[in-house]
């Protein structure tokens, strides 16, 4: 199929490894392409502020695929080579080097970059992101016991990187502008849960606070200043404030962009022959009746696998029940669904106690749950989610009955239900 | 340490038959495609001068099979990228287990470097050898192993597997460095192959 065409991904994180693998997949027999900017094969990014600041983990463990994988299916890589400027009517991409490259067609799996806050002291040594391998390598440089780190965020990667230093003895302040830990995306309850583990562990919150700038002396950070008028002693500071679409690429060769490259419900951008998956795009959901814009893992290899099958000519959609995870101490949460439009939170369990569960019900469907270190209710969850699956709250919220008691209306997809 | 289970193979009496690969597919009746055990065929070498006739080139070349699955590794890398925790090491035995209910099939398993994990699309969830789990105590050898007709595989404790075979490695061409993911491999090596790491009665 195609066996003369050339598919340029542009891109080095999950959405272009996967994607390389599903367009094998439907059948892709001609060249394909992968150009990264960074040196590393396609290698996984949530150990990097986990584990890997406590420990040293060469890159080598942390591939999505090995080397074998890309060579045993004709993918070529290029790495080390950042993409300058695509030029749409030649469809040619130029990279560092004079080096240009023709394509057929082309996916753009750009990602993100973490967001700089706009406040002075940000270029001081000792302020530190977490992105790439490199960022985890210098950031763990730097942690040693009794160090006073400043987290600037209270998100997943804040709260991830909080739990990994904490536990090595480094003296660790989250400072967060909402009132609440993971407000974006966790209930209230969960918060709390979560910010009285991380007291316990002895990590100071500092909520609904604002940085103000970075003060250093001798070019090197030694203070947070808050607009409450605080001011916050650090030897580090990390910015975990969030990540930003990369698609200046696509923006600057005249793609529709929105805060995020802009794609339809196959991943295809505004140009025929070009596709876009991942952190960098903002997409319409099928589910949400929406355009929306994701930043995780699921997401990115759900977009890579339909941009795959609209790079063949197949139509699928992106449709599927999105998931996050966010792995702090020995607690893992889950996160299934979105929970937008919902008008009624059910706990189930011991909100005090790993186990419990989060439901956000519309009417009495289900839109999202999340749980902690509860990993079958949130494969049932997801299950009910994508069935569009009704429960009875009062049932649900009863932790002593069997969970599957709570099902008003029989899911259509009976099948799915019975492998619990 | 505690005990960790884990396959030999004599490559030097595989002849690459597969017929270790069909009784495990047929005991787990896996589709297509679907190969908890998988066997690489390996060939090297090329045309050189030939020391007795000068002038002449002769192919000096040869081959040799490796059967391999799941080496339920000491750090398995498929674990650490499971974000479900669905993948655990047995404190027991070190068997490297695919939790099938909890698994969501996002594949990100396939991070293992020997290929292990496989994605069951009817199921929608990974799949992977588990030492034949289900005969434990039986005195039963797994499949793979009771199916070999060379008698190439063996199965069970590593620390036995390796008083046993003094000379066997822990990796060889083609398979990655060994120090990645510390495989509960144990290969003697055919008479053509290189070794790789250092051989395992060396740690």
């Amino acid at each position: 199929m195609n066996s003369n065409e050339t598919y340029v991904l542009v891109g080095g994180g999950y959405a272009a490894s996967r994607a390389a693998d599903c367009l094998r997949l439907e059948g892709f027999e001609g060249r394909i392409l992968i150009i990264s900017e960074e040196e590393h094969l396609p290698y996984s990014r949530p150990p990097l502020c986990k584990k890997g600041l406590l420990e040293e983990i060469g890159i080598e463990r942390l591939p999505l695929r090995h080397a074998d994988f890309y060579a045993r299916n004709n993918i070529e890589l290029m790495l080390g080579k950042p993409v300058k400027t695509v030029d749409r009517t030649a469809r040619r991409v130029k990279l560092a080097g004079e080096i240009s490259i023709d394509y057929d067609k082309m996916l753009l799996a750009t990602g993100g970059r973490p967001r700089r806050l706009p406040i002075p002291g940000g270029d001081l040594k000792g302020v530190h992101v977490i992105r790439n391998y490199e960022d985890m390598t210098d950031l763990r440089s730097e942690l040693k016991p009794g160090a006073r780190l400043v987290i600037i965020g209270a998100g997943y990667i804040g709260l991830e990187s909080a739990a990994a230093a904490t536990s090595m003895g480094v003296d660790v302040t989250v400072v967060e502008l909402s009132t609440r830990l993971m407000s974006r995306v966790v209930a209230p309850v969960t918060s709390e849960f979560f910010a009285r583990k991380h007291l316990d562990h002895g990590v100071k919150l500092m909520l609904h606070r604002t940085a103000q700038s970075f003060e250093g002396k001798d070019g090197r950070v030694v203070s947070v200043r808050l607009q409450e008028g605080e001011k916050v002693s650090a030897d580090l500071v990390l910015v975990a404030a969030g990540n930003v679409p990369e698609f200046r690429l696509a923006a600057d060769a005249g793609l529709e962009c929105e805060g995020g490259i802009v794609v339809d419900d196959r991943c295809r951008t505004s140009d025929p022959l070009i596709f876009a998956a991942g952190d960098c795009t903002r997409h319409p959901s099928v589910r949400y009746g929406r355009r929306i814009q994701l930043e995780s893992v699921d997401n990115a290899l759900e977009q890579a696998r339909v941009a795959a099958a609209a790079m063949c000519g197949r139509r699928d959609r992106h449709a599927h029940v999105p998931w996050f995870w966010s792995d702090q101490y020995d607690l893992k949460l889950q996160v299934v669904g979105l929970s937008d439009g919902f008008d009624e939170i059910v706990v189930r369990g011991d909100p005090d106690q790993p186990g419990f569960s989060v439901w956000y019900l519309r009417g009495q469907e289900v839109l999202c749950m999340e749980t902690v270190n509860n990993p079958l209710e949130f494969m049932q969850a997801g299950r009910w989610i994508g069935a569009h699956a009704k429960v009875d709250a009062r049932i649900l919220r009863d932790a002593t009955t069997h969970l599957d008691d709570a099902v008003i209306n029989k899911p259509r997809h009976e099948s799915v239900l019975a492998r619990v | 340490m505690s005990k960790q289970v884990g396959f030999y193979l004599d490559a030097e009496a595989c002849n690459g038959c597969s017929v270790c690969l069909v009784a495990c597919k047929d005991k787990y009746d896996n589709p297509i495609g679907v190969n908890f055990r998988k066997v690489i065929h390996h060939t090297m070498g090329g045309w050189e001068q030939d020391a007795d006739n000068p002038g002449f080139l002769a192919p000096k070349i040869s081959s040799y099979s490796l059967s391999m699955a799941c080496n339920h590794c000491e750090t398995p890398v498929c674990l650490e990228a499971c974000p479900v925790g669905a993948i655990s090491k047995r404190e027991e035995d070190g068997r490297v287990l695919i939790d099938e209910n909890t698994c969501v099939g996002c594949r990100l398993c396939q991070c293992c470097p020997y290929d292990a994990p496989q994605f069951n699309e009817s199921l929608g969830v990974m799949t992977m050898c588990d030492g034949c789990v289900d005969l434990e105590g039986t005195g039963e050898e797994q499949a793979c192993v009771a199916a070999c007709p060379q008698r190439a595989l063996e199965f069970g404790d590593m620390e036995e597997l390796r008083a046993k075979h003094g000379n066997a490695v822990q990796s060889v061409e083609p398979l990655v460095d060994p120090q990645i993911t510390q495989p509960s491999l144990l290969v003697t090596p055919h008479r053509n192959s290189k070794p790789m790491g250092g051989s395992a009665n060396e740690q």
